[in-house]
């Protein structure tokens, strides 16, 4: 006995803190340390300092974001570059293990630890878009993101279970932003995949992460229909998320309207699902109106969970400038400067003009990789200069490909 | 501890020394890996305001121990309070670490934590104070507000349960 509890005990000590945690929760105590000391009058600090360090002892919620505050104003510059980083970035481990870590720790309470694993989510399906776009989404950085995302959905259902017995309307509402949120990745990465089939893996990943929450949030959706007809205030509450969701379906319409007028597949599918979400959203006012709360709570999740998608849909593709991605057929991108073109992609003044049309002229590129190629004019005269977006890697082939380009009108 | 500037160089040196062990322990005590670190900086938080309002600590360790055990019997009065367990068999979630985040021991090792998790709270408490964290009966005495003939045998109780969980 005693030999087996002598192996415990060695096996135990390989049980610790990571560095950056350990690091981490050591500078959240150095700054709790820093405000005054009831038995220390000696101490003197700065008065500055000391109207910093008195408000870091109100409450334990709020004395975190001042410490993080401070960390990220005055020490913290490299922490702010890395937040923009993906995976394979010199910095990107300090966007992880530092800046993720200290926000960890401002997350309290299950619901804001919810929330933030939700955000730590979409972060890295933006990751891997950035660099899906950029053609970099290599099999090493896939299984990165891949196993992060597996990981920060764990923790956020590790979470919500500690809030459901409680709150089970909260805890709904995370995770129906949580499958909105995976949904309209997928939608995106799907769009992607089209152009770069590297892409392709992670789609399948973000599908079974849809399932599994779409699976977690069936349970946690009973709960909130068991609650919600036996209080009022709960009713009360579901008569206000109508107002919301209406409000959520009419961004999503505005978003829609902005993208260019065409009527392909994919903006057809767009259509649709707001059209989903408005009849969704009737259901609900007709239970609401017969007092089914349980069913009208179904409808006002499902119309919000389509409506946020959407309008995470729509906010994603165009911070990636991939709106055009959404048009039927081959996607022509026409260019002036680096700047007009998707992320990643250059304005190659490299091929031939084949238009003599005035004005604004696409050629269209009947090569396999046509998603990657595009060809304006930018001036009426009869030479126009020609202006590509093109992959780096593209522009070596470019010119066979406008070889075999044909000239369309807008 | 002396003046303010000793107390904090001596609690931040406390800290380098001992928050690995209050990890341990409560890693072991509750298995979930998020949770063990929030009361980790939770325990070290409340050592530094006890600190902070001018009392005296014997045994920072012991001290340390004492308030981290404290926390792991909240947050068991948590899980108790909302029905966690109904909703796992509902829904197939484990409020433990997954797979990635869990201890691994070795298969010997595996069948002596899974005892030590059937015994009562208080044999469980000692044991894990003793053999992963590495306290001495002393130091567990302090932390658990026993004298330390309390917890030798307590700590002799505890592995004649095991051995016996271990037959059987």
């Amino acid at each position: 006995m005693k030999e087996l509890l002598n192996k415990l005990n060695k096996e135990a000590r390989k049980v610790s803190l990571r560095d950056s945690e350990k690091a981490a929760i050591r500078s959240v105590l150095l700054l709790r340390m820093d405000a005054p000391i009831a038995s220390s009058g000696s101490f003197k600090k700065s008065p500055y300092w000391r109207v910093i360090a008195s408000s870091i002892y109100v409450s334990r919620r709020a004395y975190v974001p001042v410490a993080l505050a401070i960390v990220l104003i005055f020490g913290g510059s490299v922490s702010l570059v890395a937040e923009g980083t993906v995976p394979g970035d010199p910095l990107y481990s300090v966007k992880t293990s530092v800046n993720e870590e200290l926000k960890s720790l401002i997350a309290m309470s299950p619901e804001a630890k919810a929330q933030f694993k939700a955000e730590l989510v979409n972060e890295r399906l933006v990751e891997a878009e950035k660099l899906a776009v950029r053609g970099e989404l290599t099999q090493e950085k896939k299984d990165i993101i891949e196993q992060n995302i597996d990981k920060h959905v764990d923790e956020f259902t590790d979470s919500v279970n500690q809030i459901t017995a409680a709150n089970s309307q909260g805890a709904l509402d995370a995770t129906s932003d949580l499958e909105s949120t995976l949904k309209a990745h997928e939608t995106v990465l799907t769009h992607l995949a089209t152009v770069n089939p590297s892409a392709e893996s992670i789609v399948n990943t973000v599908q079974s992460e849809v399932s599994r929450v779409a699976g977690y949030r069936e349970g946690v959706e009973g709960k909130a229909a068991d609650a919600v007809a036996s209080s009022s205030t709960k009713v009360a509450n579901l008569e206000g998320n109508y107002q919301v969701v209406a409000k959520n379906i009419k961004d999503a319409k505005a978003l829609l309207s902005t993208l260019p007028n065409n009527d392909s597949q994919k903006m057809k599918d767009l259509a649709k699902k707001i059209d989903d979400a408005e009849l969704a959203l009737l259901a609900g006012k007709t239970n609401l109106s017969v007092q089914a709360y349980a069913e009208a709570l179904r409808d006002l999740a499902k119309a919000n969970r389509t409506a946020k998608e959407l309008n995470i849909t729509f906010h994603t593709l165009a911070s990636l400038n991939l709106n055009d991605i959404l048009l039927s057929g081959p996607v022509e991108i026409p260019c002036a400067t680096d700047n007009d073109c998707p992320l990643a992609y250059i304005c190659s003044p490299a091929l031939a003009a084949t238009s003599t049309l005035p004005g604004f002229s696409l050629a269209t590129s009947t090569a396999s990789t046509t998603l990657d190629v595009g060809i304006a004019s930018t001036t009426a005269t009869s030479t126009p200069h020609i202006s590509v977006c093109v992959l780096p890697s593209a522009t070596s082939t470019s010119a066979t490909s406008t070889d075999k380009a044909t000239t369309t009108t807008e | 501890m002396g003046s303010s500037f000793d107390k904090k160089e001596e609690f931040v040196k406390a800290y380098d020394q001992h928050a690995d062990a209050i990890f341990r322990y409560c890693h072991f005590r509750i298995s979930n890996r998020e949770l063990a670190k929030d009361l980790t900086q939770e325990t070290f938080t409340k050592a530094w305001k006890y600190i902070a309002d001018g009392k005296e600590i014997e045994n920072i360790k012991a001290f340390l121990f004492k308030i981290a055990g404290n926390l792991v019997i909240d947050e068991y009065r948590k899980v108790k309070q909302s029905s966690l367990e109904e909703l796992q068999e509902r829904d197939g979630f484990d409020v433990e670490s997954k797979d990635d985040e869990k201890i691994v021991f070795s298969s010997e090792v595996e069948r002596v934590r899974l005892v030590i998790e059937e015994l009562p709270d208080k044999y469980k408490e000692v044991i894990t104070m003793r053999y992963v964290s590495d306290l001495s009966p002393k130091e567990i005495a302090e932390a658990i507000g026993e004298s330390e003939n309390v917890v030798s045998v307590r700590l002799n109780r505890a592995v004649k349960k095991m051995r016996e969980l271990l037959r059987s």
